[in-house]
C-alpha cells in the first residue's frame, strides 16, 4: 500500500490558483490532483526525504501552472508582436480586443513568473511533466547538481 | 547557480507565487475563456516567421482601418471578413517567385470530396486559394480548395500521447493522401520552401512517443512538434522540420480521384449547420 503523505502539503497549487477563476482553477486542479496521485506511487518519490517530496510536489504545481497560463500568454505576446512589424497595432478576437495594454500586461506577466523560477533556479525547460517518471528523474538530477 | 533554492527557502518562495497570482489574478481570470486561442496565436506567428526567414516579404491583408488585426477565431464567417497574412517571394529582378497566403481557423476541403471538410488552425495556400461558395440556406462560406493547399497546422496545447499522433495521420489521408500513399512522388528535406503538414503540440512526450513521433515523421514527412514551452512557447528548430517544394500538381493527377456524390453536385449543394 502506498501512503498518501499527510505532511506533503498543497500550499504552491492553493498559491497559485488562488483567485484566478474557476475557468483556469479547475483543468489546473485536475492536472494537479491526477499527476499528484502518479507521483505519490512512485518508488523513487517514496524514497525521497520529506523536504524532497515537497519540493517535486510543489515544482509539480510550477509546471502545471505554467503549461496552462504561462505559455499561452507568452504566445499571445509573440503573436501581437509580430503582427506589429507588419502594421497592425491591436488584434480583435471575437468581441475582445488584445491592444497595447494587453500585450504589456501579457509580456509583464511572463517575465516576471521567469524571474521568480530563475530566482530559484527552476529550469523553464524542465517545468513540464511528460511522463512521471521523468520528472521526477530530471528534478532530482537538479537537485543532486544543487547539492540538497 | 541561483541565490535561492526552493527546497531551503520554500517559504520566501511561496510568499512570492502568492504576491503573483494576487497582482494577476484579475488579468487570469479575464482571459481565462481564451488560454488555447492565444497558445495558438503563437503558432500562427511562427508560420509567419518561417517564411519571413526564407526571404519572402510578408504583408496583413483585411488589416481594418485602425489597424486592427481581425483574427478569425472559429470555423464559421467569410474570409474577407478576417485578416490573414500575404507572403511573396521575388527574384532578384523583382519578377514574382511565389504568392502565398497564411490564414487562420479556416476550413480545407477533402482531397477525397468537395464537400467534406476539416478546420486547421493554420493553413497556407497559393494566392486566391480560398473560395466562397453559397449554401442551400442562402448562406455563404469560406474554404480552401484542396488543390490550392499547401500545407497545414494543427495546434494542441496539451502533452502527446500515441492516439493523437496517429489520429493526425487520419487527417493527412484526408486532406494530402499523397504524404501518406505513393509517397515516394514527394521530395521531402529539410530545406524546402514550405513545411509539410504538422501538429505542433505545446507539451512534449515520454520515450515511447518520442519514438512513434520519430517513426511516423519519417515514414510520412509530416512534422510532429513537440515542447513549445521549452523555448517559450515557439518552434525553435525549423532546420530540422521536413519541408517540401509545395507543389502538388502532379501529385494532384496520381493516386487518388476525387470521388463526387452526385446528390451533392451543383454550386449551391452544400449544407452546413455553420
Amino acid at each position: 500500500m502506498f501512503l498518501k503523505d499527510s505532511s506533503i502539503m498543497d500550499e504552491m497549487i492553493n498559491a497559485l490558483t488562488k483567485g484566478i477563476g474557476v475557468e483556469q482553477y479547475k483543468p489546473i486542479r485536475i492536472s494537479y490532483n491526477v499527476l499528484k496521485d502518479i507521483l505519490f506511487k512512485d518508488p523513487k518519490f517514496n524514497n525521497c526525504t520529506d523536504d524532497i517530496k515537497q519540493f517535486l510536489v510543489d515544482v509539480l504545481a510550477l509546471s502545471i501552472f505554467h503549461q496552462h497560463v504561462i505559455i499561452p500568454f507568452h504566445g499571445a505576446s509573440n503573436f501581437i508582436s509580430g503582427a506589429r512589424e507588419y502594421g497592425a497595432e491591436k488584434v480583435k478576437m471575437a468581441g475582445y480586443v488584445l491592444d497595447r495594454d494587453f500585450y504589456d500586461e501579457a509580456d509583464k506577466i511572463t517575465k516576471s513568473f521567469f524571474v521568480i523560477t530563475k530566482k530559484y533556479g527552476l529550469p523553464i525547460e524542465k517545468l513540464h511533466v511528460s511522463s512521471v517518471n521523468t520528472f521526477i528523474e530530471d528534478w532530482l538530477k537538479i537537485v543532486k547538481d544543487y547539492g540538497s | 547557480m541561483a541565490a535561492n533554492t526552493p527546497w531551503k527557502d520554500r517559504k520566501e518562495l511561496l510568499k512570492e507565487i502568492s504576491s503573483f497570482t494576487f497582482r494577476n489574478g484579475g488579468f487570469f481570470k479575464q482571459n481565462s475563456k481564451r488560454m488555447s486561442d492565444l497558445f495558438e496565436m503563437s503558432v500562427y506567428n511562427d508560420v509567419v516567421k518561417f517564411y519571413r526567414r526564407h526571404k519572402y516579404s510578408i504583408e496583413i491583408i483585411n488589416l481594418q482601418s485602425d489597424k486592427t488585426f481581425n483574427y478569425k477565431l472559429s470555423p464559421a464567417g467569410l474570409s474577407k471578413n478576417f485578416s490573414y497574412y500575404l507572403a511573396k517571394k521575388e527574384n532578384k529582378n523583382g519578377v514574382l517567385k511565389d504568392c502565398i497566403e497564411i490564414h487562420h481557423n479556416i476550413k480545407i476541403q477533402s482531397r477525397h470530396d468537395n464537400h467534406m471538410y476539416y478546420t486547421a488552425d493554420v493553413s497556407v495556400c497559393s494566392k486566391n486559394g480560398v473560395k466562397t461558395d453559397n449554401l442551400k440556406r442562402k448562406n455563404s462560406h469560406s474554404y480552401i480548395a484542396n488543390n490550392s493547399l499547401i500545407t497545414f497546422f494543427e495546434v494542441k496545447n496539451m502533452n502527446p500521447f500515441p492516439e493523437i499522433i496517429y489520429n493526425f495521420s487520419g487527417v493527412v489521408l484526408e486532406i494530402m493522401p499523397e504524404f501518406i500513399i505513393n509517397n515516394t512522388n514527394i521530395k521531402i528535406c529539410k530545406k524546402d520552401k514550405h513545411l509539410t503538414p504538422s501538429i505542433i503540440f505545446s507539451g512534449s512526450g515520454g520515450q515511447h512517443v518520442e519514438y512513434i513521433s520519430n517513426n511516423i515523421s519519417e515514414r510520412y514527412g509530416h512534422n510532429i512538434i513537440s515542447g513549445l514551452f521549452i523555448n517559450k512557447g515557439r518552434i525553435y528548430s525549423f532546420d530540422t522540420l521536413n519541408t517540401y517544394d509545395g507543389d502538388r500538381k502532379l501529385l494532384l493527377n496520381q493516386d487518388i480521384v476525387l470521388q463526387e456524390n452526385p446528390e451533392l453536385n451543383g454550386d449551391n449543394a452544400d449544407d452546413f449547420p455553420f
